[in-house]
C-alpha cells in the first residue's frame, strides 16, 4: 500500500509542476498580449485627422 | 533588431500538438500504472521509473537543443535561435527538476534516503544549477544581443555536464541503477515498450511546450523592441 502512495506522490509531481508551468506560460502570454498592444500603439504615429492630399502642399499634392 | 510576430498567443498547429502530447501522456500513464506488470523485486515503487527516465531524458534533449539553439545563434546572429534557445533552457530546467523530484521519491524506499551525494544525482544537480544560472543572466542583461551572445555561451559551456551526467555512472562508483549499458537496455521487453511509450509522449509533450514558450520568448522581443522604438 505504501508504495502507490509514492507512485501516486510522483505522478502527482509531474503533473501539478506541468499543469502549473503551461498555466504561467498563458499568463505571462495574456500580459504580454496587452502590453504589446499598448507597445503598439505607441509605436503608431499619431492621427492628425487631416487628409493627406489636403495637408500637403500645393507642389507635392499634384 | 528584427522579430515579426505570426500570433502572440499561439503558433499555428499549437492546439492539435497540444492535443497530441495530451493523449499520448494519458497512453502513457495507463501503460505504465496499469498495463505493465509490477517490478518482480521493487514491486510498484519501480512505476515511478516510466515517469523519471523520460524526464531526465527530455531534460538531455532539451539542453542539447539549448546548445545547438547558442551555437546557431553566435553564428548567424538570428534571434530565433535564441528564442528557440532560451525557450528550450527553461523546459529543460523544469524537466530537470522533475527527474530530480521523481527520483527522490522513488529513492526513499529503495535506497532508504530522499538525497545521498552519489555521482548521478550531483552531476544533475550541478546541471540544474547552470540551467537555473543562464535563465537568471538572461533576466540581468537588458541588452538584446549582449544578453543572447552570453546566453549562447553560457549554454554552450554548461551543455559539457550533459555527458557527463550521462557517464557518471559508467565512470564512478554508483548506486543508481544502470538501465542502457553496452548498446543494450537491462529492462524486460514489456518494460522496455512502456519505456518507449513513455519516451514518445514526453518527446511529443516536450516539442508542444517548447512552441508555446517559444511563443511567449517571441512576445516578448516584440514588446522590447516596440518600447525602444518609441523611446528613439
Amino acid at each position: 500500500m505504501a508504495s502507490l502512495w509514492y507512485v501516486a506522490g510522483a505522478y502527482g509531481v509531474i503533473w501539478i509542476v506541468l499543469f502549473v508551468y503551461l498555466v504561467s506560460i498563458h499568463q505571462r502570454l495574456v500580459s504580454l498580449h496587452d502590453q504589446l498592444e499598448v507597445a503598439r500603439r505607441r509605436s503608431e504615429p499619431p492621427a492628425r485627422g487631416i487628409p493627406a492630399k489636403a495637408a500637403a502642399p500645393e507642389h507635392v499634392a499634384s | 533588431m528584427h522579430v515579426s510576430l505570426v500570433d502572440t498567443r499561439t503558433r499555428p498547429g499549437a492546439g492539435l500538438l497540444g492535443l497530441l502530447a495530451l493523449l499520448a501522456m494519458l497512453a502513457a500513464i495507463y501503460t505504465a500504472l496499469v498495463w505493465v506488470p509490477p517490478d518482480a523485486d521493487m514491486g510498484d515503487f519501480q512505476r515511478i521509473f516510466y515517469f523519471h527516465v523520460p524526464s531526465a531524458w527530455v531534460a538531455f534533449l532539451s539542453f542539447t537543443v539549448t546548445c545547438l539553439g547558442g551555437v546557431l545563434y553566435l553564428r548567424t546572429r538570428d534571434f530565433r535561435w535564441d528564442i528557440l534557445a532560451v525557450s528550450s533552457a527553461e523546459v529543460g530546467v523544469v524537466f530537470t527538476t522533475l527527474a530530480i523530484i521523481t527520483g527522490s521519491i522513488w529513492a526513499r524506499p529503495i535506497w532508504g534516503t530522499w538525497w545521498t551525494w552519489e555521482p548521478r544525482l550531483t552531476t544533475t544537480l550541478v546541471l540544474w544549477f547552470i540551467y537555473v544560472a543562464y535563465l537568471i543572466l538572461r533576466k540581468n542583461v537588458d541588452d538584446p544581443s549582449r544578453r543572447a551572445s552570453l546566453a549562447a555561451v553560457i549554454g554552450l559551456v554548461g551543455f559539457v555536464d550533459v555527458p557527463i551526467v550521462f557517464m557518471s555512472i559508467r565512470w564512478w562508483r554508483t548506486i543508481h541503477p544502470i538501465v542502457f549499458d553496452g548498446g543494450e537496455f537491462r529492462v524486460a521487453p514489456i518494460m522496455m515498450v512502456t519505456l518507449l511509450i513513455s519516451l514518445a509522449a514526453f518527446t511529443m509533450f516536450y516539442v508542444y511546450l517548447l512552441s508555446v514558450r517559444a511563443s511567449l520568448e517571441q512576445a516578448q522581443m516584440e514588446v522590447e523592441a516596440l518600447e525602444q522604438d518609441s523611446w528613439d
